[in-house]
């Protein structure tokens, strides 16, 4: 058995991670000619953008310096997944609620069409669903959890379901 | 893809086929009517049901599916007619009913324009996909991958991120812990950090039962992974760093759910001593306001009680002037 150099790091990636998804909720909801907008805090938006180029800067050196391809795919997968998981601003007004996604058209469903609004307790994310299928997301990473899901019921007029993941 | 239909029957009411749905997928049949029997349904991505075999295996119908929902048949020895995305299709016309509209297969198109139960010039119209104005299309001309990006990253979303920001705080914690640290020192230590941030960014918001054990498993597995790449081969590890490892991961949930007990405590403390501070000040504010009144009270029934004084006595006097008037007019 080869001496392991391994520090566990565990608990601290955990309460780091928790709370800075509780504290990006802590952002409050803005309002303009009716509608509102939920997007993420700044300081959040900037710790993504320095992970998604610090990953693909780390993808680069590994695979051009390291020669590590390993080392080099899971950086870019790192990366990939930081941007994926990029919040896009959500907004709410009398008729519809909207994502402005930056990789897609806008998505909008009309308050009439929405089916169902659930709430995953673990990713803290709330979710709308059409009758279409089709979904908008409220992440851990949008602000005013509370304000979006009591609007987005009033609006709707239906209740929310709770899940565990 | 809602439940369809649950049962057929003849025109006298008797039941002749009943159906079984699973996670609104039809899965079986069973016949009511001789020769009788049950089938079974096996579907595609789309719910299309390509191969129905009875119960003892044997395959009653096996067709290929072209992308709009032309039917191609190798066996066809079952009587289905709920073909393409599990919708019946019409034996005389071949049309697909939809619920709302037939959809011709051949055509590739529904045969009436879409519709909305709100008045709109072009329902479900989105600007930026000019196929969306095509009131007759098929989801929206893509039939074989149509899917929802947003729903898919519906609850990973948490998971990536926090994947990003473990990996950051392992490779972090890394280079200011080990000062000789290697290329596969920093891999390992990435890919443990991606693994217990995913999960936490996954669970933390669940409760214990489901984050405790989630996240301790995490981190047994972060640490098997991390050792295995630093070593070069398979490695759990001993027993004793692996429970160690379990521990650490369970204790994140539980030393936050303290945490936050211990700061809704300190906080709910201080919100009642405020609470009973601005109260005491409120209960002062409104006895003294209590006081002001009654001292305007005591003034006003003071200046009252002069004026019916006064009145009074102005009453005294004119009886008594009337009073004086009459025994005058009496001695007269």
């Amino acid at each position: 058995m080869v001496p392991s150099t391994y520090v566990p790091t565990g608990l601290a990636t955990y309460l780091v991670v928790t709370w800075i998804l509780r504290a990006a909720q802590k952002g409050k909801v803005k309002g303009k000619e009716g509608v509102l907008f939920f997007d993420c805090l700044f300081f959040l938006r900037v710790l993504l953008m320095v992970l998604i180029f610090g990953f693909a800067a780390g993808s680069f050196y590994t695979a051009f310096f390291l020669k590590d391809v390993w080392f080099s795919i899971l950086c870019a997968c790192l990366s990939l997944g930081v941007t994926i998981a990029f919040p896009s601003p959500i907004s709410l007004d009398e008729t519809k609620i909207q994502i402005n996604r930056w990789y897609a058209p806008p998505k909008a469903i009309h308050w009439a069409d929405v089916t169902r609004l659930e709430y995953h307790r673990g990713p803290m994310t709330t979710v709308v669903v059409s009758k279409s299928g089709s979904k908008i997301a409220h992440t851990a990473m949008h602000s005013d959890s509370p304000v979006f899901q009591s609007e987005c019921q009033r609006r709707a007029g239906i209740k929310m379901k709770t899940t565990q993941l | 893809m809602t439940p369809g239909i649950v049962a057929e029957s003849d025109l006298s009411g008797a039941l002749k086929s009943e159906y079984v749905f699973f996670d609104g997928e039809r899965v079986a049949r069973r016949d009511l009517v001789a020769p009788g029997g049950v089938f079974y349904y096996f579907s595609d991505h789309l719910k299309t049901a390509s191969v129905i075999t009875d119960s003892l295996g044997n395959i009653k119908s096996e067709s290929d599916y072209y992308p709009w929902g032309g039917e191609l048949q190798f066996v066809a020895n079952d009587s289905n007619h709920y073909k393409f995305t599990g919708k019946e299709r019409d034996t005389e016309t071949n049309l697909d009913y939809f619920g709302a509209r037939y959809y011709s297969n051949g055509l590739a198109r529904f045969l009436t324009p879409d519709w909305d139960g709100k008045a709109a010039a072009v329902s479900y119209a989105e600007f930026a996909d000019p196929q969306s104005l095509n009131l007759y299309t098929y989801v929206r001309n893509v039939p074989t991958s149509k899917v929802d990006v947003d729903g898919h990253c519906v609850p990973w979303c948490t998971a990536l991120a926090g994947a990003g920001i473990g990996a950051a705080i392992n490779v972090g914690v890394t280079y200011f812990t080990k000062p000789n640290a290697t290329a596969a020192d920093y891999k390992a230590a990435a890919v443990n950090g991606a693994i217990t941030g995913a999960v936490a960014g996954l669970t933390g918001g669940a409760s214990l039962w489901v984050s405790i054990p989630a996240n301790a498993a995490a981190n047994i597995a972060g640490g098997i992974a991390e050792r295995s790449i630093e070593s070069g081969h398979a490695e759990v590890g001993k027993t004793s760093d692996v429970i160690k490892d379990g521990l650490i991961g369970a204790a994140g949930p539980a030393l936050e759910h303290l945490g936050t007990k211990s700061v809704q405590a300190i906080a709910g403390k201080t919100a009642t001593q405020i609470e009973e501070r601005a109260g005491a000040s409120s209960l002062g504010t409104r006895h003294k306001s209590s006081l002001e009144r009654q001292a305007k009270a005591a003034e006003s029934a003071e200046e009252h009680g002069a004026k019916v004084g006064a009145a009074t006595g102005k009453g005294v006097e004119e009886v008594d002037r009337v009073n004086e008037n009459a025994k005058k007019k009496k001695e007269r």
